[in-house]
Protein backbone atom coordinates (compact mmCIF):
# COMPACT_ATOMS: atom_id res chain seq x y z
CA UNK A 1 0.00 0.00 0.00
CA UNK A 2 1.44 3.42 -0.77
CA UNK A 3 -1.10 5.81 0.52
CA UNK A 4 -0.39 8.10 3.40
CA UNK A 5 0.94 6.85 6.83
CA UNK A 6 -2.16 6.42 8.88
CA UNK A 7 -1.70 7.56 12.54
CA UNK A 8 -3.61 5.05 14.19
CA UNK A 9 -0.71 2.66 12.18
CA UNK A 10 2.38 4.65 14.56
CA UNK A 11 1.96 4.97 18.19
CA UNK A 12 5.12 6.97 18.22
CA UNK A 13 3.32 9.77 15.64
CA UNK A 14 -0.14 9.32 17.62
CA UNK A 15 1.68 10.15 20.79
CA UNK A 16 3.89 13.33 19.48
CA UNK A 17 0.42 14.70 18.53
CA UNK A 18 -1.21 14.52 21.31
CA UNK A 19 1.87 16.28 23.04
CA UNK A 20 1.21 18.58 20.54
CA UNK A 21 -2.71 18.81 20.80
CA UNK A 22 -2.31 18.79 24.29
CA UNK A 23 0.38 22.08 24.30
CA UNK A 24 -2.09 23.69 22.04
CA UNK A 25 -4.97 23.51 24.54
CA UNK A 26 -2.59 24.98 26.98
CA UNK A 27 -1.29 27.57 25.13
CA UNK A 28 -5.11 28.54 23.89
CA UNK A 29 -5.93 28.59 27.49
CA UNK A 30 -3.13 30.70 29.24
CA UNK A 31 -3.81 33.44 26.18
CA UNK A 32 -7.33 33.26 27.45
CA UNK A 33 -6.91 33.19 30.81
CA UNK A 34 -4.25 36.64 29.95
CA UNK A 35 -6.61 38.37 27.58
CA UNK A 36 -9.67 37.71 30.16
CA UNK A 37 -7.01 39.57 32.79
CA UNK A 38 -6.30 42.84 30.53
CA UNK A 39 -8.36 45.60 30.86
CA UNK A 40 -10.79 46.20 27.54
CA UNK A 41 -9.33 48.59 25.03
CA UNK A 42 -11.45 51.07 23.43
CA UNK A 43 -10.09 54.65 22.26
CA UNK A 44 -13.18 57.31 21.94
CA UNK A 45 -15.28 59.49 23.61
CA UNK A 46 -19.04 59.22 23.61
CA UNK A 47 -21.16 61.96 24.46
CA UNK A 48 -24.74 61.18 25.48
CA UNK A 49 -27.97 63.10 26.66
CA UNK A 50 -31.61 62.68 27.92
CA UNK A 51 -33.63 60.99 30.24
CA UNK A 52 -33.06 62.35 33.67
CA UNK A 53 -35.18 59.24 34.73
CA UNK A 54 -32.14 56.79 35.18
CA UNK A 55 -29.43 59.48 34.97
CA UNK A 56 -28.35 58.08 38.70
CA UNK A 57 -27.36 54.77 37.35
CA UNK A 58 -26.10 55.71 34.09
CA UNK A 59 -23.82 57.73 36.41
CA UNK A 60 -22.69 54.87 38.03
CA UNK A 61 -22.19 52.89 34.92
CA UNK A 62 -20.22 55.44 33.29
CA UNK A 63 -18.22 55.22 36.32
CA UNK A 64 -17.86 51.57 36.31
CA UNK A 65 -16.84 51.64 32.73
CA UNK A 66 -14.77 53.78 32.87
CA UNK A 67 -12.40 51.89 35.11
CA UNK A 68 -12.74 48.62 32.72
CA UNK A 69 -11.81 50.18 29.83
CA UNK A 70 -9.33 53.09 30.94
CA UNK A 71 -9.14 54.82 27.24
CA UNK A 72 -12.67 55.39 26.87
CA UNK A 73 -14.38 58.65 27.80
CA UNK A 74 -18.62 58.90 28.22
CA UNK A 75 -20.47 62.11 29.38
CA UNK A 76 -23.90 61.63 29.90
CA UNK A 77 -25.98 65.02 30.47
CA UNK A 78 -29.24 64.66 31.99
CA UNK A 79 -31.43 66.90 29.97
CA UNK A 80 -34.64 65.30 29.55
CA UNK A 81 -35.97 62.58 27.56
CA UNK A 82 -36.70 65.42 24.86
CA UNK A 83 -34.27 67.76 24.66
CA UNK A 84 -31.67 64.07 24.27
CA UNK A 85 -33.54 62.87 21.45
CA UNK A 86 -33.32 66.37 19.77
CA UNK A 87 -30.15 66.68 20.58
CA UNK A 88 -29.69 63.55 18.64
CA UNK A 89 -31.63 64.42 16.05
CA UNK A 90 -29.67 67.28 15.65
CA UNK A 91 -26.73 65.25 15.69
CA UNK A 92 -24.87 67.59 18.67
CA UNK A 93 -24.44 63.97 20.66
CA UNK A 94 -23.61 60.26 20.03
CA UNK A 95 -26.83 58.69 21.81
CA UNK A 96 -29.89 59.88 23.80
CA UNK A 97 -32.04 58.12 26.80
CA UNK A 98 -35.52 57.96 26.91
CA UNK A 99 -38.32 56.80 28.98
CA UNK A 100 -40.69 57.19 26.03
CA UNK A 101 -39.55 54.98 23.18
CA UNK A 102 -39.82 56.80 19.92
CA UNK A 103 -43.05 55.95 17.70
CA UNK A 104 -42.98 54.65 13.96
CA UNK A 105 -43.69 58.65 12.93
CA UNK A 106 -40.57 59.89 15.30
CA UNK A 107 -38.25 57.12 14.08
CA UNK A 108 -39.18 58.04 10.28
CA UNK A 109 -38.53 61.43 11.37
CA UNK A 110 -34.96 60.77 12.00
CA UNK A 111 -32.24 61.93 9.54
CA UNK A 112 -30.06 58.63 10.12
CA UNK A 113 -31.39 54.98 11.19
CA UNK A 114 -31.67 54.43 15.04
CA UNK A 115 -32.50 51.16 17.11
CA UNK A 116 -34.03 51.58 20.79
CA UNK A 117 -32.23 49.46 23.97
CA UNK A 118 -33.97 49.23 26.85
CA UNK A 119 -31.54 49.42 29.96
CA UNK A 120 -33.33 49.00 32.74
CA UNK A 121 -36.61 48.81 34.77
CA UNK A 122 -37.51 51.85 37.23
CA UNK A 123 -40.58 53.04 38.76
CA UNK A 124 -42.64 56.58 38.93
CA UNK A 125 -44.13 57.53 42.45
CA UNK A 126 -46.17 60.33 43.67
CA UNK A 127 -44.07 61.78 45.75
CA UNK A 128 -45.86 64.38 48.80
CA UNK A 129 -44.87 66.70 51.33
CA UNK A 130 -47.33 66.54 54.10
CA UNK A 131 -45.93 68.65 57.02
CA UNK A 132 -46.83 66.61 60.52
CA UNK A 133 -48.01 63.17 58.35
CA UNK A 134 -44.95 60.68 58.61
CA UNK A 135 -47.12 58.02 57.65
CA UNK A 136 -47.78 56.65 53.68
CA UNK A 137 -50.65 57.88 52.02
CA UNK A 138 -52.26 55.40 49.95
CA UNK A 139 -53.70 56.60 45.86
CA UNK A 140 -56.29 54.67 44.01
CA UNK A 141 -55.65 55.35 40.42
CA UNK A 142 -58.87 57.10 40.13
CA UNK A 143 -57.63 59.65 42.73
CA UNK A 144 -54.28 60.11 40.88
CA UNK A 145 -56.23 61.33 37.85
CA UNK A 146 -58.61 63.40 39.54
CA UNK A 147 -55.95 65.26 41.56
CA UNK A 148 -53.75 66.19 37.94
CA UNK A 149 -57.10 66.99 36.37
CA UNK A 150 -57.85 69.33 39.21
CA UNK A 151 -61.09 67.80 40.48
CA UNK A 152 -59.20 66.91 43.73
CA UNK A 153 -58.07 69.76 45.44
CA UNK A 154 -57.95 69.44 48.71
CA UNK A 155 -56.20 66.98 50.92
CA UNK A 156 -59.06 66.15 53.27
CA UNK A 157 -61.52 65.14 49.89
CA UNK A 158 -63.45 62.42 51.29
CA UNK A 159 -62.13 60.28 48.21
CA UNK A 160 -58.52 60.56 49.57
CA UNK A 161 -59.66 60.22 53.40
CA UNK A 162 -61.51 56.61 51.69
CA UNK A 163 -58.66 54.95 51.46
CA UNK A 164 -56.26 56.59 53.96
CA UNK A 165 -58.63 55.52 56.75
CA UNK A 166 -56.75 56.10 59.44
CA UNK A 167 -55.01 59.00 58.65
CA UNK A 168 -56.36 62.82 59.88
CA UNK A 169 -55.44 64.77 56.16
CA UNK A 170 -55.58 68.61 56.45
CA UNK A 171 -58.33 70.83 54.80
CA UNK A 172 -55.23 72.17 53.28
CA UNK A 173 -55.05 72.39 48.71
CA UNK A 174 -52.98 70.01 47.16
CA UNK A 175 -50.12 71.82 45.32
CA UNK A 176 -49.96 70.13 42.30
CA UNK A 177 -45.92 69.38 40.80
CA UNK A 178 -45.09 68.34 37.50
CA UNK A 179 -42.01 68.67 34.52
CA UNK A 180 -41.95 72.11 32.92
CA UNK A 181 -39.32 70.06 30.03
CA UNK A 182 -40.18 67.35 27.86
CA UNK A 183 -39.96 64.26 30.13
CA UNK A 184 -39.80 60.51 29.41
CA UNK A 185 -40.79 59.95 33.20
CA UNK A 186 -44.27 62.52 32.22
CA UNK A 187 -44.47 60.14 29.49
CA UNK A 188 -44.73 57.35 31.69
CA UNK A 189 -47.31 59.38 34.40
CA UNK A 190 -49.74 60.29 31.54
CA UNK A 191 -49.29 56.70 29.80
CA UNK A 192 -50.55 55.22 33.61
CA UNK A 193 -53.38 58.19 33.72
CA UNK A 194 -54.37 57.88 30.31
CA UNK A 195 -54.20 53.92 31.14
CA UNK A 196 -56.86 53.62 34.16
CA UNK A 197 -58.57 57.35 33.65
CA UNK A 198 -61.10 57.74 30.36
CA UNK A 199 -61.40 61.48 31.31
CA UNK A 200 -57.43 61.95 31.18
CA UNK A 201 -56.95 60.06 27.92
CA UNK A 202 -59.63 62.17 26.57
CA UNK A 203 -58.84 65.53 27.93
CA UNK A 204 -54.80 65.42 28.38
CA UNK A 205 -53.61 62.40 26.88
CA UNK A 206 -50.12 60.13 27.39
CA UNK A 207 -47.39 62.30 26.04
CA UNK A 208 -43.40 63.39 27.00
CA UNK A 209 -45.01 67.39 27.08
CA UNK A 210 -49.04 68.09 27.44
CA UNK A 211 -51.36 70.38 28.71
CA UNK A 212 -51.29 70.27 32.43
CA UNK A 213 -54.29 71.23 33.54
CA UNK A 214 -53.45 71.78 36.99
CA UNK A 215 -49.81 72.67 38.72
CA UNK A 216 -46.85 74.18 38.72
CA UNK A 217 -43.98 72.92 36.60
CA UNK A 218 -40.34 72.08 37.50
CA UNK A 219 -37.22 70.83 35.19
CA UNK A 220 -36.00 67.55 35.47
CA UNK A 221 -36.78 64.64 38.42
CA UNK A 222 -34.05 66.49 40.65
CA UNK A 223 -36.15 69.82 40.02
CA UNK A 224 -39.40 68.13 40.81
CA UNK A 225 -38.44 66.43 44.08
CA UNK A 226 -36.74 70.10 45.16
CA UNK A 227 -40.46 71.26 44.56
CA UNK A 228 -42.23 68.78 46.24
CA UNK A 229 -39.19 68.61 49.46
CA UNK A 230 -39.49 72.66 49.47
CA UNK A 231 -43.36 73.04 48.97
CA UNK A 232 -45.88 72.06 51.89
CA UNK A 233 -49.26 69.92 50.79
CA UNK A 234 -47.41 69.31 47.21
CA UNK A 235 -47.60 66.49 45.41
CA UNK A 236 -45.43 65.40 42.19
CA UNK A 237 -44.15 62.32 40.31
CA UNK A 238 -40.31 61.60 40.37
CA UNK A 239 -38.50 58.14 39.83
CA UNK A 240 -37.96 55.88 42.99
CA UNK A 241 -34.36 56.84 43.70
CA UNK A 242 -35.56 60.46 43.55
CA UNK A 243 -37.62 60.26 46.25
CA UNK A 244 -35.31 57.92 48.25
CA UNK A 245 -32.61 59.83 48.37
CA UNK A 246 -34.52 62.94 48.73
CA UNK A 247 -36.27 61.91 51.74
CA UNK A 248 -39.27 62.80 50.03
CA UNK A 249 -42.42 60.54 51.17
CA UNK A 250 -44.19 58.56 48.24
CA UNK A 251 -47.32 56.49 48.45
CA UNK A 252 -48.87 53.56 47.36
CA UNK A 253 -51.08 52.74 44.39
CA UNK A 254 -53.48 50.53 43.83
CA UNK A 255 -53.13 48.14 41.32
CA UNK A 256 -55.27 46.17 38.62
CA UNK A 257 -55.42 43.13 41.39
CA UNK A 258 -57.06 45.83 43.92
CA UNK A 259 -53.20 45.41 46.16
CA UNK A 260 -52.14 49.01 47.19
CA UNK A 261 -48.46 48.69 46.24
CA UNK A 262 -45.21 50.53 47.07
CA UNK A 263 -42.10 50.49 44.43
CA UNK A 264 -39.38 48.58 45.35
CA UNK A 265 -36.89 45.78 44.22
CA UNK A 266 -39.80 43.22 44.57
CA UNK A 267 -42.69 44.93 43.10
CA UNK A 268 -41.02 46.58 39.95
CA UNK A 269 -39.50 43.33 38.85
CA UNK A 270 -42.89 42.02 39.54
CA UNK A 271 -44.53 44.55 36.88
CA UNK A 272 -41.17 44.01 34.55
CA UNK A 273 -41.79 40.46 33.83
CA UNK A 274 -45.26 41.14 32.26
CA UNK A 275 -43.67 43.15 29.54
CA UNK A 276 -45.35 42.19 26.02
CA UNK A 277 -43.59 42.32 22.87
CA UNK A 278 -45.56 43.94 19.69
CA UNK A 279 -43.45 41.72 17.38
CA UNK A 280 -39.82 39.96 17.60
CA UNK A 281 -36.76 41.90 18.10
CA UNK A 282 -39.25 45.56 18.66
CA UNK A 283 -38.83 46.62 22.13
CA UNK A 284 -40.43 49.61 22.84
CA UNK A 285 -43.01 48.06 25.64
CA UNK A 286 -45.47 49.99 27.98
CA UNK A 287 -45.39 48.26 31.28
CA UNK A 288 -47.86 50.48 33.10
CA UNK A 289 -50.72 49.53 35.08
CA UNK A 290 -49.51 45.58 34.82
CA UNK A 291 -51.24 42.53 36.12
CA UNK A 292 -49.50 41.41 38.28
CA UNK A 293 -50.66 40.37 41.84
CA UNK A 294 -47.82 42.42 43.73
CA UNK A 295 -46.67 44.06 40.53
CA UNK A 296 -45.98 47.88 41.18
CA UNK A 297 -48.08 49.51 38.77
CA UNK A 298 -46.17 53.03 37.36
CA UNK A 299 -43.43 51.07 36.04
CA UNK A 300 -41.35 51.53 32.95
CA UNK A 301 -38.56 50.48 31.04
CA UNK A 302 -36.00 53.48 30.21
CA UNK A 303 -33.74 53.23 26.97
CA UNK A 304 -30.72 54.33 24.83
CA UNK A 305 -31.35 55.57 21.56
CA UNK A 306 -28.62 54.32 19.66
CA UNK A 307 -27.55 55.51 15.59
CA UNK A 308 -27.62 51.84 14.12
CA UNK A 309 -24.15 53.23 12.09
CA UNK A 310 -21.08 55.55 12.96
CA UNK A 311 -19.67 57.41 10.76
CA UNK A 312 -16.70 57.39 13.25
CA UNK A 313 -15.96 53.18 13.38
CA UNK A 314 -14.00 54.02 16.99
CA UNK A 315 -17.27 55.62 18.11
CA UNK A 316 -19.19 52.65 17.03
CA UNK A 317 -16.99 49.96 18.32
CA UNK A 318 -17.30 51.82 21.90
CA UNK A 319 -21.03 52.26 21.53
CA UNK A 320 -21.63 48.14 21.54
CA UNK A 321 -18.61 47.88 23.99
CA UNK A 322 -20.60 50.16 26.47
CA UNK A 323 -23.87 48.70 25.41
CA UNK A 324 -22.97 45.21 25.74
CA UNK A 325 -21.19 46.04 29.29
CA UNK A 326 -24.41 47.87 30.46
CA UNK A 327 -26.64 45.01 29.14
CA UNK A 328 -24.57 42.66 30.97
CA UNK A 329 -22.33 43.38 33.78
CA UNK A 330 -24.32 46.67 34.42
CA UNK A 331 -27.32 44.86 35.06
CA UNK A 332 -25.74 43.95 38.53
CA UNK A 333 -25.41 47.33 39.71
CA UNK A 334 -29.01 48.05 38.85
CA UNK A 335 -30.57 47.15 41.93
CA UNK A 336 -27.84 49.43 44.28
CA UNK A 337 -30.37 52.41 42.75
CA UNK A 338 -33.54 50.73 43.44
CA UNK A 339 -34.20 50.17 39.35
CA UNK A 340 -34.77 46.68 38.52
CA UNK A 341 -32.68 44.78 35.82
CA UNK A 342 -34.43 43.84 32.53
CA UNK A 343 -36.21 40.12 32.23
CA UNK A 344 -33.55 37.68 30.93
CA UNK A 345 -35.76 37.52 27.71
CA UNK A 346 -35.70 41.02 26.71
CA UNK A 347 -31.93 41.67 27.88
CA UNK A 348 -31.34 38.85 25.17
CA UNK A 349 -33.50 40.51 22.82
CA UNK A 350 -31.66 43.94 23.12
CA UNK A 351 -28.25 42.03 22.63
CA UNK A 352 -28.82 40.42 19.72
CA UNK A 353 -30.34 43.84 18.87
CA UNK A 354 -27.05 45.36 19.61
CA UNK A 355 -24.87 42.68 17.45
CA UNK A 356 -27.11 43.43 14.72
CA UNK A 357 -26.60 46.83 14.64
CA UNK A 358 -23.02 47.62 14.18
CA UNK B 1 -15.13 6.27 61.85
CA UNK B 2 -17.82 8.39 63.48
CA UNK B 3 -20.67 6.63 61.41
CA UNK B 4 -18.95 3.11 62.83
CA UNK B 5 -19.11 4.18 66.32
CA UNK B 6 -22.68 4.99 66.20
CA UNK B 7 -23.44 1.76 64.15
CA UNK B 8 -21.52 0.45 67.10
CA UNK B 9 -23.30 1.73 69.81
CA UNK B 10 -26.49 1.08 68.30
CA UNK B 11 -25.71 -2.80 68.34
CA UNK B 12 -24.16 -2.41 72.13
CA UNK B 13 -26.76 0.09 73.46
CA UNK B 14 -29.16 -3.33 74.01
CA UNK B 15 -26.59 -5.22 76.09
CA UNK B 16 -25.55 -2.36 78.22
CA UNK B 17 -27.13 -1.49 81.87
CA UNK B 18 -29.39 1.76 82.40
CA UNK B 19 -26.40 4.44 83.04
CA UNK B 20 -24.29 2.97 80.65
CA UNK B 21 -27.13 3.39 77.99
CA UNK B 22 -27.41 7.20 78.95
CA UNK B 23 -23.96 7.31 78.67
CA UNK B 24 -23.77 5.77 75.39
CA UNK B 25 -26.65 8.30 74.42
CA UNK B 26 -24.61 10.88 75.16
CA UNK B 27 -21.92 9.62 73.47
CA UNK B 28 -23.55 9.21 70.37
CA UNK B 29 -25.37 13.02 70.74
CA UNK B 30 -21.99 14.62 71.02
CA UNK B 31 -20.42 12.93 67.86
CA UNK B 32 -23.41 13.78 65.76
CA UNK B 33 -23.21 17.65 66.89
CA UNK B 34 -19.13 17.60 66.17
CA UNK B 35 -20.09 15.63 62.68
CA UNK B 36 -22.64 18.84 62.25
CA UNK B 37 -19.81 21.25 63.35
CA UNK B 38 -17.21 19.69 61.16
CA UNK B 39 -19.60 19.68 57.68
CA UNK B 40 -20.88 23.54 58.69
CA UNK B 41 -16.50 23.52 58.97
CA UNK B 42 -16.04 22.02 55.90
CA UNK B 43 -18.65 23.70 54.03
CA UNK B 44 -17.82 26.55 51.73
CA UNK B 45 -16.48 29.86 53.65
CA UNK B 46 -16.15 33.18 52.24
CA UNK B 47 -13.80 35.79 53.33
CA UNK B 48 -15.49 39.37 53.44
CA UNK B 49 -14.34 42.53 53.56
CA UNK B 50 -16.86 45.09 54.56
CA UNK B 51 -16.08 48.64 52.85
CA UNK B 52 -16.99 52.09 55.00
CA UNK B 53 -20.53 52.98 54.01
CA UNK B 54 -19.85 56.79 53.74
CA UNK B 55 -20.18 60.17 55.59
CA UNK B 56 -24.78 60.20 55.48
CA UNK B 57 -26.31 60.18 58.34
CA UNK B 58 -26.66 56.39 60.03
CA UNK B 59 -24.37 55.41 57.78
CA UNK B 60 -22.04 54.34 60.22
CA UNK B 61 -24.44 52.51 62.47
CA UNK B 62 -26.20 50.09 59.27
CA UNK B 63 -22.59 49.58 58.88
CA UNK B 64 -22.12 48.47 62.31
CA UNK B 65 -25.07 46.25 62.02
CA UNK B 66 -24.50 44.45 58.89
CA UNK B 67 -21.21 43.80 60.50
CA UNK B 68 -22.62 42.38 63.46
CA UNK B 69 -25.03 40.13 61.36
CA UNK B 70 -22.55 39.02 58.96
CA UNK B 71 -20.04 38.14 62.18
CA UNK B 72 -22.96 35.75 63.38
CA UNK B 73 -22.79 33.46 59.84
CA UNK B 74 -20.94 30.66 59.97
CA UNK B 75 -19.98 31.05 56.38
CA UNK B 76 -18.52 34.13 56.76
CA UNK B 77 -15.03 34.89 57.80
CA UNK B 78 -14.90 38.99 57.74
CA UNK B 79 -11.17 39.96 56.96
CA UNK B 80 -9.43 43.90 57.86
CA UNK B 81 -7.35 43.43 54.53
CA UNK B 82 -8.35 43.70 51.33
CA UNK B 83 -6.19 41.73 49.13
CA UNK B 84 -7.56 38.79 51.54
CA UNK B 85 -10.90 39.05 50.70
CA UNK B 86 -13.01 36.87 48.35
CA UNK B 87 -15.92 39.54 48.30
CA UNK B 88 -16.00 43.24 48.83
CA UNK B 89 -19.25 44.59 50.43
CA UNK B 90 -19.84 48.43 50.01
CA UNK B 91 -22.76 49.91 50.35
CA UNK B 92 -24.58 53.48 51.06
CA UNK B 93 -27.43 54.21 53.35
CA UNK B 94 -28.97 57.07 55.47
CA UNK B 95 -31.43 57.38 58.00
CA UNK B 96 -33.43 60.01 59.66
CA UNK B 97 -36.88 60.94 61.56
CA UNK B 98 -39.77 61.81 58.73
CA UNK B 99 -41.99 62.55 61.87
CA UNK B 100 -43.53 61.28 64.97
CA UNK B 101 -46.92 59.87 66.32
CA UNK B 102 -48.85 60.41 69.33
CA UNK B 103 -49.22 56.96 70.99
CA UNK B 104 -52.30 58.48 72.75
CA UNK B 105 -55.40 58.92 70.57
CA UNK B 106 -57.32 61.45 73.11
CA UNK B 107 -54.52 63.69 72.52
CA UNK B 108 -54.43 66.33 69.59
CA UNK B 109 -51.10 67.21 70.15
CA UNK B 110 -47.36 65.57 70.09
CA UNK B 111 -46.22 65.39 73.53
CA UNK B 112 -43.24 63.56 75.28
CA UNK B 113 -44.89 59.84 74.19
CA UNK B 114 -44.42 60.42 70.78
CA UNK B 115 -42.30 57.80 68.96
CA UNK B 116 -40.42 58.42 65.74
CA UNK B 117 -41.41 57.18 62.71
CA UNK B 118 -37.77 56.86 60.78
CA UNK B 119 -37.35 56.82 57.08
CA UNK B 120 -34.31 55.87 55.07
CA UNK B 121 -32.48 53.21 53.22
CA UNK B 122 -29.87 50.94 52.68
CA UNK B 123 -27.95 50.08 49.28
CA UNK B 124 -25.48 46.79 49.31
CA UNK B 125 -23.30 45.86 46.51
CA UNK B 126 -21.12 42.52 46.13
CA UNK B 127 -18.09 42.84 43.97
CA UNK B 128 -15.64 39.71 43.17
CA UNK B 129 -12.30 39.58 43.61
CA UNK B 130 -11.87 41.23 40.07
CA UNK B 131 -13.81 44.32 41.37
CA UNK B 132 -16.75 43.09 38.87
CA UNK B 133 -20.31 43.73 40.85
CA UNK B 134 -21.97 40.43 41.37
CA UNK B 135 -24.83 41.44 43.08
CA UNK B 136 -26.73 44.56 44.52
CA UNK B 137 -29.74 45.18 46.28
CA UNK B 138 -31.89 48.45 47.66
CA UNK B 139 -34.23 48.44 50.81
CA UNK B 140 -36.68 50.82 52.70
CA UNK B 141 -37.74 50.42 55.65
CA UNK B 142 -40.33 47.75 55.41
CA UNK B 143 -42.63 48.58 59.00
CA UNK B 144 -44.23 51.79 59.50
CA UNK B 145 -42.01 53.39 62.07
CA UNK B 146 -39.99 50.45 63.51
CA UNK B 147 -38.47 50.95 66.35
CA UNK B 148 -35.07 50.01 65.18
CA UNK B 149 -34.36 51.44 61.79
CA UNK B 150 -31.20 49.48 61.81
CA UNK B 151 -32.44 46.25 62.30
CA UNK B 152 -35.04 46.53 59.85
CA UNK B 153 -32.87 47.76 57.19
CA UNK B 154 -30.00 45.45 57.47
CA UNK B 155 -32.26 42.47 58.52
CA UNK B 156 -34.26 42.57 54.83
CA UNK B 157 -30.68 42.52 53.49
CA UNK B 158 -28.80 40.04 55.19
CA UNK B 159 -30.19 37.00 53.56
CA UNK B 160 -30.58 38.10 50.20
CA UNK B 161 -27.08 38.68 50.47
CA UNK B 162 -25.86 35.28 52.02
CA UNK B 163 -27.83 34.00 49.12
CA UNK B 164 -25.69 36.35 46.48
CA UNK B 165 -22.18 34.57 48.09
CA UNK B 166 -23.55 31.58 48.48
CA UNK B 167 -24.90 30.72 44.87
CA UNK B 168 -22.19 29.49 42.45
CA UNK B 169 -21.42 32.11 39.87
CA UNK B 170 -23.04 30.87 36.96
CA UNK B 171 -26.67 30.77 39.21
CA UNK B 172 -25.81 33.73 40.65
CA UNK B 173 -25.55 35.94 37.03
CA UNK B 174 -28.60 33.63 35.90
CA UNK B 175 -30.58 35.04 39.30
CA UNK B 176 -29.44 38.45 38.93
CA UNK B 177 -30.26 38.87 35.37
CA UNK B 178 -33.86 37.78 36.19
CA UNK B 179 -34.21 40.26 38.88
Amino acid sequence: MNGPPSVSAHPAARRHLDMLLLGCRFAVLAIGCLIATLPLRADGTLVGAGATFPFPLYQKWIASFDEKVPDAKIQYQPIGSGAGIEALRRGEVDFAASDAPLSDAQLSSFPRHVVQIPTVVGGVVPAYHLDGYAGDLRFTPELLASIYLGTITHWNDPRLKAVNGALRLPERPIRVVHRSDSSGTTYVWTDYLSKVSPAWRTMVGAATEVQWPVGVGAEGNEGVAAQVATTSDSLGYVEFIYAVRGHLSYGAVRNQSGRFVSASLETLPEAARMFNLLKPGDLRMSITNATGRTAYPIAAFTYFIVPQTFPDPAKGRLMTQFLRWALTFGQKQSASLGYAALPEEVAKQALETIGGSQ
Amino acid sequence: MWLAVVIGKGISEAAAPGPMRLLHRFGAFAMLLSFGVAVLAIGPHFRVFVEPFGSKSGAAELRSDLVRRLEKEPRVALVSDPGAADFFVSGEGETYIKGYVGTNPRVRYLNGDARPIYGGYLSVEVKDRAHDTVWSYLVTPRRLGAEDINSDLTGQVIRKLMEAMTLPRGSLKQKTSSQ
